[in-house]
């Protein structure tokens, strides 16, 4: 075994890598290089699909299905090994993939542009997706997939559709979960009718939470939320071959604390409808997908339930994407040919009002009404296919343009000497190649990547955005270069035994790495910041990192499993990059006998004492935390019926990850309960 | 603001139709947002004097136009114009730095100055207009009585500076309708020399400092206004956001610094 990682550690090497301990493992690899796919379904064998025609026809799992169904999405993504959350508060962490964070990860919902509304980044995408509602996640940590490039991966979330499922019209589900750290009552309901013709599928979650209590039993003030989320989707099927699908998410969150920012949020309101044409035809095209859609996000930050606020502020955002893509597969010579035309429109604005006593209100655009158009050509082909070899090319091509609507803010720019009245264009360009071989017992493979990205609203055009992190007002470069990165990394799976390993390592360099540098000329807008940082293009940026796990299942009633990830990062003179977090290790057993099932997990993470103290990082001292639940399931009648209980941090350690702004500490023990039943 | 701009023009110019001593002036060439404020004939050599004003005059840097016709009603346009102003208030009398009147491009007889009326007065400003006719040289000069309102912003200051010199007058001419941006910056600096001689100071250095006075922070990329000619100081100032604004400055000459505890306060809607 240790010779294998050794043999890892020396390959990452030979891609001119730092002397960094590559121990690193992907987590499910589902064939498609480069991607990690944590579906839900993962647990349970599925049952016999009776669907009729073509369709999706994975069920749910049962067991944990409370569990999963209850928490936030971005907690879910957290069970994968390469994601780590920026969290704020309790509510609408930003997911970092392999130490990479937001702005360089492109986040779609079944493939559809949408994009938060916050200038603070207190909404990332996964915040308006409700797990109860999801189907699978797709995590890619290379710089290109069908769904969206970036330099540093993509996040897809896969809802649930409407199936149509003759055989059981009707299908309902309600459930209900409480946590006690935090007071926290959730309740989801679900129905499904369908037909032979057609099916609608129809569900709702609402979650309340007060303030939680961290380890050492205090309150962790504005850690409260409440929201609700409906999601619905019809599914038409045309013939046998052609099918048409509509669907409309509505998520509404309303007094959420953010206990690391000055301020809350009053309300963050998103509206997301798609409608589809999916196509089967009978020749070499296997599947043809054709799909516009439609969202608005409305956000709006808060300070008056806050007792010392130097003046009233508000801070309303929104942004509305407009967009459409078609989709065609075919097979050729055994493999599989993916080429797509996607475009999107998206329009972002964002101000600030504040309010000083007998005087006119002061007002600026933080986001400057702006207008952008995206155009993306991708071509994906198996350009080797055999039973040994698979090796897959994708490229794309990316065109931007981008430009200031709102006379009031190009005004506004004029005063940083940058030119906002010309548009912006950008030709952006992501290349990769992957490539997997077939062992007797498992595969080795790898993935190079080339990935741009253009910068982002902020980045490019944001105006004195406070943040919280560094206490730093940043101000956005029209004329960013586009950042572009290198990523190569390989990987090795292989049973032996009970036991499988599943090894790989990474390493990335940046061109243009855009990065806010602080201009000590400049004077912050807001009160009590540290000062004005610009973005700016900056070289030498790399980052390394592995991950290595072991599974092992000895009989069908115990498995277990170990994982452990690493990721390292420098930008130019050697400074650590911000928001690196520290090696994470995670084992977890499960134990199973006839309706019951058992889990113990240990969370570790080692201390992060590399740290970037102009970004105000602190250091974060270890951590281990012990979680534990027992699933329950039974056929009652009719009913099938689900409950989960459990303790999350049994010894109520006091932690913070090293994730979190402001040190504000994780929870504390909590017990849950989760009942779920389906009709 | 460029609408409610032209709105009360319009409106001035409907309302004027009804009144004839506002009545703004005839021609094709001639800025409709000039009003008739007086009008008369010299005391020597017969001349018609008509005098314009930007709609009602206030406090602070005041274009004027005088037209010009002599006694057979035609254009004079190489006429010397004089401008003297005066505030009389009873115990005391003073004048107001001026920008003599020279001829426009229009023509027609037009000539234009400014005057920096530093306070508002009714009945207690005049302006005497004084025309030496080029054809004959009969000089003959008219006083006008002049309404000076306050206006609602205060862009003239009269302080006595910190190095005890002589009081200085530094008024604000642009930006008018100041914005979030860049704006350009146009004062002009006069010395009262005596109360009847109000001269323009070329040789000082200005240092602007924009700051909002109820959060601390200012502004970036400002340009230091730099004298230009007969006492007029140009520079950009720029405002990040609405509200009200600080637009501190010191004044310095080639030896000292003569004053730098005065400031303009405008708000930026």
């Amino acid at each position: 075994m240790r010779t294998l990682v050794t043999i890892l550690i020396a390959v990452c090497f030979s891609f001119g890598l730092y002397a960094q301990k590559a121990d690193s493992v992907m987590y499910i690899y589902n064939g498609t290089h480069g991607q990690m796919e944590a579906d839900l379904d993962e647990i349970v064998v599925h049952p016999v699909c009776k669907c009729v025609g073509v369709c999706q026809c994975k069920t749910r799992p049962k067991d944990n299905q409370g569990s999963r169904s209850f928490v936030n999405a971005d907690q879910l993504l957290k069970s994968l090994d390469e994601v780590e959350l920026i969290s704020r508060g309790n509510f609408a962490s930003e997911p970092v993939v392999n130490g990479v964070s937001g702005d360089r990860i492109s986040m779609t919902i079944d493939g559809m542009k949408i994009f938060g509304a916050c200038t603070d980044k207190m909404d990332p995408i996964s915040s308006y997706i409700e797990p109860n509602n999801l189907r699978a996640v797709q995590v890619q940590s290379n710089g290109i997939s069908a769904n969206g490039s970036s330099t540093g991966g993509a996040i897809n979330f896969e809802t649930r559709t409407a199936t149509i499922d003759t055989a059981v019209p009707w299908k309902a589900q309600v459930g209900s979960a409480y946590s006690s750290v935090s007071n926290r009552w959730d309740k989801l309901a679900s129905l499904q009718y369908s037909n032979s013709r057609w099916a609608l599928l129809v569900n709702g979650v609402h979650k309340k939470s007060e303030n939680y209590r961290s380890g050492k039993g205090e309150e962790v003030s504005y850690t409260q939320f409440e929201k609700w989320n409906v999601a619905s989707s019809l599914n038409y099927r045309i013939n046998k071959d052609q099918y048409l699908k509509i669907t409309h998410l509505s998520d509404r969150g309303f007094n959420i604390g953010y206990a690391a920012l000055p301020m809350d949020v009053a309300y963050a309101r998103t509206d997301l409808g798609s409608v589809s044409y999916i196509l089967y035809p009978k020749g070499k095209i296997s599947r043809l997908e054709i799909k516009s859609y439609l969202n608005s996000v409305k956000h709006s930050m808060d300070d008056t339930q806050r007792e010392e606020v130097f003046m009233h502020m508000d801070m309303p955002g929104q942004t509305r994407t407009v967009g459409a893509f078609a989709n065609v597969k075919w097979k050729k010579d055994q493999g599989n040919q993916v080429l797509r035309l996607d475009y999107f429109n998206v329009n972002a604005r964002a101000e600030m009002t504040m309010y000083p006593a007998e005087e006119p209100a002061m007002f600026m655009l933080t986001w400057p009404d702006i207008e952008r158009d995206n155009l993306v050509v991708l071509l994906s082909r198996d350009v080797l296919k055999t039973k040994v070899w698979t090796i897959r090319i994708n490229g794309s091509s990316k065109y931007i343009r981008s430009r200031v609507v709102d006379e009031f803010g190009i005004r506004q720019a004029a005063v940083f000497s940058q030119d906002l009245a010309t548009s912006d264009h950008r030709l952006l360009a992501n290349l990769n190649i992957a490539g997997s071989r077939k062992l007797s017992k498992g595969k080795l493979w790898f993935d190079l990547s080339e990935g741009q990205r253009g910068p982002t609203f902020t980045e490019q055009y944001g105006f004195y955005i406070f943040n919280a992190y560094d206490g730093y007002d940043y101000v956005g470069d029209v004329s960013l270069k586009t950042e572009t990165s290198f990523r190569s990394s390989v990987g090795y799976e292989s049973m032996f035994g009970q036991l499988k390993l599943k090894a790989s390592c990474f390493a990335m360099k940046f061109a243009n790495y855009i990065l806010p540098i602080a201009n000590p000329d400049l004077d912050a807008m807001t009160y009590g910041a540290n000062g004005v940082k610009v973005l700016h293009n900056v070289s030498g940026t790399e980052m390394y990192g592995g991950n290595v796990r072991f599974d092992c299942k000895p009989s069908r009633f115990f498995s277990a499993d170990l994982s452990s990830t690493y990721v390292w990062g420098k930008t130019g003179n050697l400074d650590p990059l911000p928001l690196i977090p520290p090696v994470r290790s995670r084992v977890s057993a499960k134990w199973r006998s006839g309706q019951i099932l058992l889990k113990a997990d240990v969370e570790r993470a080692e201390a992060q004492n590399r740290i970037n103290s102009s970004f105000g990082e602190l250091t974060t001292p270890a951590y281990t935390i012990l979680n534990i639940t027992a699933n329950w399931m039974k056929q009652v009648g009719k009913y099938q019926v689900n409950v989960d209980m459990g303790v999350q941090n049994v010894f109520d350690n006091y932690y913070r990850t090293h994730l979190t702004w402001g040190g504000i500490p994780n929870p504390g023990r909590n017990w849950f309960v989760n009942l779920i039943v389906d009709l | 603001m460029k609408k409610i701009y032209v709105l009360v023009a319009s409106l001035a110019i409907i309302l004027s139709a009804c009144n004839d001593e506002s009545t703004p002036s005839p021609g094709n060439d001639v800025n409709e947002e000039w009003f008739v404020i007086g009008e008369g004939q010299t005391d020597q050599g017969e001349m018609t004097i008509t005098l314009y004003a930007n709609e009602t005059l206030e406090t602070g840097y005041q274009k004027m136009q005088v037209a010009v016709t002599d006694k057979n009603g035609s254009f004079l346009n190489d006429a010397d114009v004089m401008f003297m102003p005066m505030m009389d208030m009873g115990d005391m009398k003073h004048s107001a730095p001026i920008e003599q009147p020279t001829a426009t491009s229009a023509g027609q007889g037009r000539y234009e100055g400014a005057v920096i009326f530093q306070m508002p007065g009714e009945n207690a400003w005049t302006l005497r207009v004084t025309v030496k006719n080029p054809n004959g040289g009969v000089t003959g000069s008219i006083t006008f009585p002049v309404q000076v309102a306050k206006a609602a912003w205060n862009s003239c200051k009269v302080f006595q500076p910190q190095d005890s010199s002589a009081p200085l007058i530094v008024t604000w001419i642009e930006p008018r309708n100041p914005e979030v941006g860049v704006n350009d910056l146009e004062w002009t600096v006069h010395k009262r020399a005596s109360m009847m001689s109000f001269p323009a100071v070329e040789n000082f250095q200005i240092a602007i400092e924009p700051t909002m006075p109820s959060m601390g922070h200012g502004s970036p990329n400002n340009i230091d206004p730099v004298h230009m000619n007969s006492g007029h100081y140009m520079g950009k100032v720029n405002f990040t956001m609405t509200g009200v604004w600080r637009i501190a400055y010191s004044l310095s000459d080639d030896t000292h610094v003569v004053d730098d505890k005065q400031y303009f306060e405008i708000t930026i809607p």
